[in-house]
């Protein structure tokens, strides 16, 4: 009885470690995306809260807006519309957050 | 024991975060109105709506076109035609067509088209483009999205919103201090607007910040500016960074808002705008002639400057 005990409170704490194991790597999965702009959602110059972008193999994927890194090359979610008019394909660095994609960086495709 | 944990728990990491490679996006979310989604046996074209401001009256509808390989299709030898559906009302009847023009964003690389129609109504419309190829093949497809009552940046035949933009005497004659421009137009820096519209002078005010785009596919609209400038000598234009800015480094850098993100200056507060570049055409009665969102070809801008 007491073994059976044992075994399953070590089940319960590897499964716990797992679940923790689990999330904890998706809080730090980031992502990279390449395409071209086809939607811009926001209502002021500033304030682009989302855009959708046409990957290579033809899908379209909507990010919200994060906080941006602006840093070497990157560029403000404001000029995503010009990179539209141009169909010039754009890079987005990305996090998953639940079903969200949050781009927390916007940059010129090589 | 240890083994089928290690291989469920890769299969959880990999289930719950995806497992994403470069160009893919295994998350999707629906896509937002106009464009449709390319898919194996969908579309051989698909149009992107470039203007962020469709509404009803007189509309510059800027778009270009693709393939499903997100190659660019917009060229001056493939010819677009546009028929509008208003989709509220019967999405099959075509209320109006018109033919698009070619513009240069980047002359000999890059190009788009432009149309100006006039909605007669707010609501939901539609576009069917038929693109024809030098082939004489043709290609069509439709687009569905929101024409809005009004815009938010002033209408064509309104007054237009007075405000003090910096000029190169704010500056000391430093136009490092005005323009990202690495090449500023010394002309463009001469006038604010709300002097401008004190005097009665008509003018050409452009919002545009040539800094953030590292391509020289980005940033072109000053430049084009610039040429028809010098084809009007005597009118006042004047170029404005449509974000807050100031002197570091030996450069114009951004001042960022607490959240890292950039803020508008007050000028395009007050413009309302949406997006930039953008640049307006406005009379010696302070009334907006014309505005352009996003590129603008020389052609359009001298065809309005016809109406001072």
């Amino acid at each position: 009885m007491g073994s059976a005990h044992r075994i399953v409170g070590r089940a319960r704490v590897a499964s716990a470690i797992a679940l923790a194991l689990v999330l904890g790597a998706c809080e730090a999965a980031e992502s990279t995306a390449a395409g071209i702009v086809v939607n811009v959602e926001g209502t002021t110059v500033t304030d682009i809260q989302a855009f959708t972008l046409r990957t290579q193999p033809g899908q379209d994927v909507r990010f919200e807006v994060g906080q941006l890194e602006m840093a070497d090359g990157a560029f403000p979610a404001s000029h995503l519309r010009e990179h539209m008019a141009l169909a010039s394909a754009v890079v987005v660095d990305y996090r998953p957050d639940g079903e969200r994609l949050v781009a927390f960086r916007l940059s010129d495709a090589p | 024991m240890r083994t089928r944990l290690l291989s469920t728990l890769s299969i959880l990491l990999l289930a719950a975060c995806g497992g994403t490679l470069e160009g893919t996006a295994p998350i999707g979310t629906a896509l937002p109105s106009p464009s449709p989604v390319a898919a194996s046996g969908g579309p051989v074209i698909l149009p992107l709506i470039v203007s962020s401001e469709l509404a009803k009256g007189p509309t510059r509808f800027l778009f270009s076109l693709t393939d499903a390989q997100n190659e660019l299709i917009a060229a001056p030898d493939v010819d677009v035609a546009l028929e509008f559906y208003d989709t509220d009302r019967d999405p099959d009847a075509v209320v109006f067509d018109e033919e698009a023009d070619f513009i240069w964003a980047l002359e000999g690389e890059r190009g788009l088209y432009v149309a100006n129609v006039d909605f007669p109504e707010a609501g939901r419309w539609g576009t069917r483009f038929t693109a024809t190829f030098p082939d004489g093949r043709t290609e069509t497809v439709r687009a569905d999205y929101d024409v809005l009552e009004d815009t938010r940046t002033p209408s064509i035949g309104e007054e237009v919103p007075s405000v003090e933009t910096p000029t190169a005497a704010s500056t000391g004659d430093d136009l490092r201090a005005l323009s990202t421009d690495p090449d500023p137009e010394p002309r463009f820096y001469q006038t604010s607007v709300d002097d401008a519209l004190a005097a009665n002078e008509p003018f050409v005010l452009v919002f545009a910040t040539p800094a953030f785009c590292q391509t020289r596919t980005c940033g072109p609209t000053l430049e084009t500016i610039k040429e028809v400038a010098a084809e009007y000598p005597d009118l006042t234009f004047i170029n404005v960074e449509p974000f807050v800015m100031e002197m570091r480094d030996g450069s114009l850098q951004p001042v960022l808002s607490a959240e890292g993100q950039l803020r508008q200056a007050p000028w395009t507060a007050a413009w309302q705008l949406v997006s930039e570049p953008f640049v307006a055409v406005v009379d010696g009665s302070g009334i907006l002639q014309a505005k352009f969102e996003g590129v603008l070809g020389a052609d359009e801008l001298r065809n309005a400057l016809q109406t001072l």
